[in-house]
């Protein structure tokens, strides 16, 4: 049982679980002169962390090369950087806070200041782009429009009816090609008056 | 056949509202000796007939026996008289400007039975022409036509990703007429979009129909 654990006595943020106490020392071994730049890199490419690695396969040669660090350990390092930025980000904290919450768990206090540094900086982009991440598979992406004017059909002629044709593209994340597909709407002049009180009604 | 030239008023010469020539349908009508015979009631249940035709744009072929068996025609002398009331009834949707006189002239002229003309007058100069011109408009031919959008406003409250989110997304279900439906989220910035390109579309509308009243497609 966790509780069983002494490790886990902390009341912060950070539940101290074994894999983050060995990021936490990782974090305190490595040259501190490097590791701010380090947090920066995280915090910038973030948002591709979902479906792809932070770094390509050089980045981490060149990594373990700089740190000094075997690929296990880098990628415990990395993994641990985007774990603290995770739970940044969920918890939207403070600068300040980060910093004590990662004391709290045995964080030196340098490089507690390099993420709080960091998160200063970048952590209000992070937040604003993960506010942005779509949830529902299928999104609205472009809109195109025609207005015609049909003035004649079989066996009518001298008409002057205008309509308005509407092709909305939607994404689907669920769909395997990521093709768009096209939604092509036809409206008389009422129909798109209906259409756009109903988003006026969205509106209000 | 060849084309009639009215003698009244004033000798002046113009089209029938057939156009040039005698259309084949009505050529073959006026072959069917008996269907100058018939009497005013025949005329009203071949001409309801074709009535319903124009306004539900299908023919029905239970109704149709009906008709056949209510007049002292034949089936196929039935079908060209039929055929030859809609090609009439097409003629003039085709010539707006056609005006009643001349229409009832030309009629004569053919030789039409002065019963079925005066329900022609009716139907195609009275009030039920507008409800055919309605029908027309609306079987036109066209892509899936907008039916309704049913919509809903959501806002996140806490997701996987951030414990306070307080994102509002928009949630959208399109309706088309042909029964298809499209369910998709419009973030806000879209939505915004897409309303401002309908207001536009709408503004160009007005105008557009503003314009044409005025021009008046000659």
């Amino acid at each position: 049982m966790a509780d069983e654990s002494p490790k886990s006595k902390s009341k912060g943020i950070f539940q101290e679980t074994d894999i983050l106490i060995s990021a936490i020392s990782t974090f305190n071994k490595v040259d501190p002169g490097k590791f701010p730049l380090l947090i920066t890199r995280v915090l910038q490419r973030y948002h591709v962390s979902e479906y792809k690695q932070i770094f390509s396969v050089e980045e981490m040669v060149k990594l373990e090369a700089s740190f000094g660090l075997k690929r296990e350990e880098l990628q415990l390092l990395l993994d641990g950087v985007k774990f603290v930025v995770d739970k940044a980000a969920y918890f939207v904290l403070k600068p300040a806070s980060l910093s004590k919450e990662l004391m709290d768990i045995g964080l030196e206090e340098e490089r507690a200041t390099a993420f709080s540094q960091g998160w200063t900086n970048l952590g209000k982009a992070v937040i604003e782009r993960l506010k942005k991440k779509k949830f529902f598979p299928v999104q609205l992406e472009d809109i195109n429009w025609r207005l015609n004017l049909q003035l004649g059909q079989s066996f009518q002629s001298r008409q002057k009816i205008s309509n308005a044709i509407f092709q909305l593209d939607l994404s689907d994340e669920s769909k395997p090609t990521g093709e768009k597909e096209e939604v092509t709407v036809e409206f008389s002049r009422e129909e798109l008056y209906s259409f756009y009180e109903e988003l006026e009604k969205i509106q209000g | 056949m060849k084309r009639q030239i009215s003698m009244a008023g004033g000798g002046l010469e113009r089209t029938p509202f057939y156009g040039f020539q005698v259309p084949p349908e009505i050529k073959s009508f006026s072959k069917i000796k008996k269907a100058f015979n018939l009497e005013k009631n025949s005329w009203k249940n071949i001409l309801n007939f074709v009535n319903q035709y124009l306004v539900e744009q299908n023919f029905s072929n239970d109704r149709f026996e009906e008709v056949v068996a209510g007049v002292p025609l034949t089936e196929e002398e039935t079908k060209g008289v039929v055929a030859a009331m809609i090609t009439v009834a097409r003629c003039v949707f085709r010539n707006p400007i056609i005006r009643q006189e001349h229409f009832q002239e030309d009629l004569q002229n053919l030789k039409f039975p002065e019963a079925s003309i005066g329900i022609l007058l009716k139907m195609l100069f009275g009030a039920n022409r507008a409800v055919i011109d309605a029908s027309v408009v609306e079987s036109r031919v066209s892509l899936p036509r907008f039916l309704a959008l049913k919509w809903r406003v959501d806002v996140t409250i806490s997701n996987t990703l951030l414990q306070r989110a307080l994102t509002p997304t928009i949630l959208c279900e399109l309706l088309l007429r042909n029964g298809k439906s499209n369910l998709f989220e419009i973030s806000i910035e879209k939505f915004h979009e897409l309303r401002y390109n309908v207001a536009l579309v709408l503004k160009d509308m007005e105008e557009l129909e503003l314009q044409h009243r005025a021009l008046k497609i000659a």
